[in-house]
């Protein structure tokens, strides 16, 4: 019997000290777009700018403020939300013009969580927020002038990939 | 004893601390010696007084401390006394204490870990709760919020304009949109 007992705690005791960090667990998924809206040419946006689908195009519009003639999506970056960490979003690939930062504030629902979300353009924090992110409730950010036309923030919510990416 | 004898034997000789062949010798020296005899008779004219005046030394009464004391009264009263029970060596089950000790690590471990997925507790939370809070530290820089049933739409104001020469980097690779998270209202 001693020896059994000896054996459990050899056993349990490197466990213990090795468990991987629970707050690197993904809880969800943020995706992150970049669009480009402007009243004109859309095409301003370049050869690299991927048009928009039918209901982007609607979404985007029924909101008053964020009506514009022509879309174009820029870039996009999917990055998971850590339990208890914080991560970075860098939705124009090979550039830092436009960074999302954000980290789990509180968990509200299944669906649904409360982030702290920082926007950095030009390598400066241009907006700080505490927002609830739900699934199918984007945070959507008017953002800065480009060309003729607007940049638009989507900071949306999806289920979690495969954990600890 | 025609020689003089050293400062130390003179010195107990002048005390009367010297017995035996010690004194017979300084006692033939001295006698010839009259100031050696004086302070002799001083020393012990001295003594005689301070005898006198102190009182007679006694021995000091035991002192018995607080603990034996409190152990003898213990020892007189044997209802008082402690009732030890003699140590039979280790018990059988003292190997159990480890082992409860390392289930207990594991069990606290897994709770602290929150459990499964599903088991993550939810926290309820007010209306007004929901409502972003917005910060601007760029100087100049204002937002705004709007609500909408299917978006949290943020307006921000007077921000600098990104250049125009700005481009899309070669290394953005984009692909068609990617399909949008539908609400639970809207399915």
């Amino acid at each position: 019997m001693k020896c059994f007992a000896m054996l459990l705690l050899w056993m349990v005791l490197p466990y213990s000290a090795l468990a991987a960090d629970p707050g690197r667990d993904a809880i969800a998924t943020v995706n992150v777009r970049v669009y480009h809206a402007t009243n004109g040419d859309p095409s301003v946006a370049g050869d690299k700018a991927v048009e928009v689908s039918e209901e982007t195009v609607k979404w985007l519009a029924s909101k008053e403020s964020l009506k514009f003639e022509n879309y174009r999506l820029l870039g996009s970056d999917s990055k998971p939300l850590f339990r208890s960490y914080e991560n970075w979003a860098q939705p124009i690939a090979g550039s830092d013009e436009i960074l999302c930062r954000f980290e789990v504030a509180s968990r509200l629902s299944k669906e649904s969580v409360r982030i702290d979300l920082e926007l950095w353009l030009s390598r400066k924090k241009i907006l700080k927020s505490g927002v609830a992110l739900t699934s199918g409730k984007p945070v959507v950010v008017l953002g800065p002038e480009w060309r003729g036309g607007r940049m638009i923030v989507s900071v949306e919510l999806a289920p979690a990939a495969d954990k600890g990416q | 004893m025609n020689t003089k004898p050293d400062d130390e034997l003179l010195a107990l000789w002048v005390e009367d601390e010297l017995s035996g062949d010690s004194l017979s010798a300084v006692d033939a020296w001295a006698s010839k010696q009259t100031e050696w005899l004086e302070r002799r008779e001083q020393a012990r004219s001295w003594k005689s007084l301070i005898d006198g005046v102190l009182p007679e030394s006694e021995d000091v009464p035991h002192a018995e401390s607080f603990n034996a004391r409190i152990r003898r009264e213990i020892e007189a009263d044997p209802e008082s006394a402690p009732n030890v029970v003699p140590m039979r060596g280790t018990p059988r089950w003292a190997w159990f204490m480890p082992a409860a000790a390392a289930a207990g690590m594991v069990f606290g471990f897994v709770m602290g870990r929150g459990g499964p997925e599903g088991a993550v507790k939810e926290v309820t939370m007010p209306v007004a709760a929901l409502a972003p809070v917005l910060y601007t530290p760029t100087k100049g820089v204002n937002a705004e919020y709007v609500a909408a049933d299917d978006a949290t739409v943020i307006l921000l104001a007077g921000v600098d304009a990104i250049p125009d020469s700005w481009e899309i980097p070669e290394t953005a690779v984009l692909e068609k949109e990617g399909p949008r998270t539908v609400s639970r209202d809207a399915r």
